[in-house]
C-alpha cells in the first residue's frame, strides 16, 4: 500500500503540462506517480496530451505554403541594392 | 545554427557584407514559420504576407544596426510580431478570452466531492486513440481540426501553441519572444492544448465537450 495521499484526476488533469514539463516539485511528483500507477483514465490523458503536441507539431510539415518565387527574387534584389554604394 | 554559417556572428557578417547566399538561407529557414505564425495575428492570406515581406524589408535595412544582444531567430520574430501586432488592432479577430478560463475538462466529466468511495476521479474517463485506425488519426481531416482549434483560441493562447507545438521551440526561446515567466507560459500552453485535445476528443471520439 502506498502511503501517500491519492490526487483526485480533478486535479491532475490542471497540472498535465507542469507535470510533463517537469515544473512540479519532487514531493508532488512522487504524489502525481503514485495516482497515475493506479488510474488508467489519467494514463490515457498523458498519452492524449503528447498526442496533440505530436498533431499540433506535424502542421510545420503541412501546413506550408512557400515563399513565391517572385517575391524571393525581389526581396533577394532589395538586399543587393542595400548593400550598393 | 547551420548550413555553413559556424555561428551567429558569421552570419550577421555574410549579411552585413552583402552577401545573398546568406540572406536567401534566412528566407528559405524562416519565411514559411514565420507566415505560420503571422497568421496568429492577422486574419486574412493577404495582410499575412504584406505582414512577412515588411518583416523581410525591415531585416534589410536593421542588420547593421543589430546589436546581437538576441539571437537572429529572436530578432527576426520580434519585427514580424510588431509589424502584425500593429496590424492587428485594424484588422482584428473576435475571441470570446473568457472561455479561457474553462476548465480542463467539464466537472460533470468526475464524480462529486461527495462521492463515498473516489471523489473528484473520472465519472466520463478520456477513451484512448490508439485503438483507432491510424489513418484517421493521421488523416487531413483531423490536422484541419487541429490548425482550426489553434486559429481560435485567442491570441496569446495562438502565439504560444504556435512556437511551442508546431515550431518546436523551447520555454527558453518562447519566454524571450514573448516576455512571459515560465510559469506563465505553462498556464497560456495548458489552456491551448486543453482546446485543442477537447477538439480531438469530440472529433475523434465523439464525446461532447
Amino acid at each position: 500500500m502506498s502511503e501517500l495521499p491519492d490526487q483526485p484526476c480533478i486535479e491532475f488533469v490542471e497540472q498535465v503540462t507542469d507535470y510533463l514539463e517537469d515544473a512540479v516539485p519532487p514531493d508532488h511528483r512522487a504524489i502525481i506517480e503514485a495516482h497515475l500507477e493506479i488510474c488508467e483514465g489519467c494514463r490515457t490523458l498523458i498519452d492524449q496530451w503528447n498526442e496533440t503536441i505530436r498533431l499540433a507539431g506535424r502542421l510545420a510539415d503541412t501546413d506550408t505554403t512557400d515563399l513565391d518565387p517572385a517575391t524571393r527574387t525581389r526581396l533577394i534584389t532589395t538586399f543587393r541594392q542595400s548593400h550598393q554604394p | 545554427m547551420d548550413a555553413g554559417y559556424a555561428d551567429e556572428p558569421d552570419l550577421v557578417e555574410a549579411l552585413r557584407r552583402g552577401d545573398e547566399g546568406a540572406f536567401g538561407w534566412l528566407l528559405d529557414r524562416y519565411d514559411q514559420p514565420l507566415r505560420r505564425l503571422a497568421r496568429s495575428f492577422v486574419a486574412t492570406t493577404g495582410t499575412v504576407d504584406e505582414v512577412v515581406q515588411e518583416t523581410w524589408l525591415a531585416v534589410i535595412e536593421g542588420i547593421d544596426r543589430f546589436e546581437q544582444r538576441s539571437s537572429v531567430k529572436t530578432w527576426i520574430y520580434r519585427i514580424l510580431m510588431n509589424k502584425a501586432r500593429t496590424r492587428g488592432v485594424r484588422d482584428k479577430r473576435v475571441v470570446p478570452f473568457s472561455s479561457m478560463m474553462d476548465p480542463t475538462f467539464p466537472p460533470t466529466r468526475f464524480l462529486p466531492a461527495e462521492d463515498p468511495e473516489w471523489p473528484g476521479h473520472w465519472a466520463v474517463p478520456p477513451t484512448p486513440w490508439d485503438e483507432l485506425p491510424s489513418a484517421r488519426l493521421e488523416s487531413k481531416e483531423t490536422l484541419a481540426r487541429v490548425q482550426a482549434a489553434i486559429a481560435d483560441l485567442p491570441q496569446p493562447h495562438r502565439e504560444v501553441i504556435t512556437l511551442r507545438d508546431i515550431e518546436g521551440w523551447t520555454s527558453d526561446e518562447v519566454g524571450a519572444l514573448l516576455d512571459l515567466t515560465p510559469a506563465n507560459q505553462r498556464v497560456v500552453l495548458h489552456r491551448a492544448r486543453a482546446k485543442v485535445r477537447a477538439t480531438l476528443e469530440t472529433y475523434l471520439t465523439g464525446v461532447a465537450i
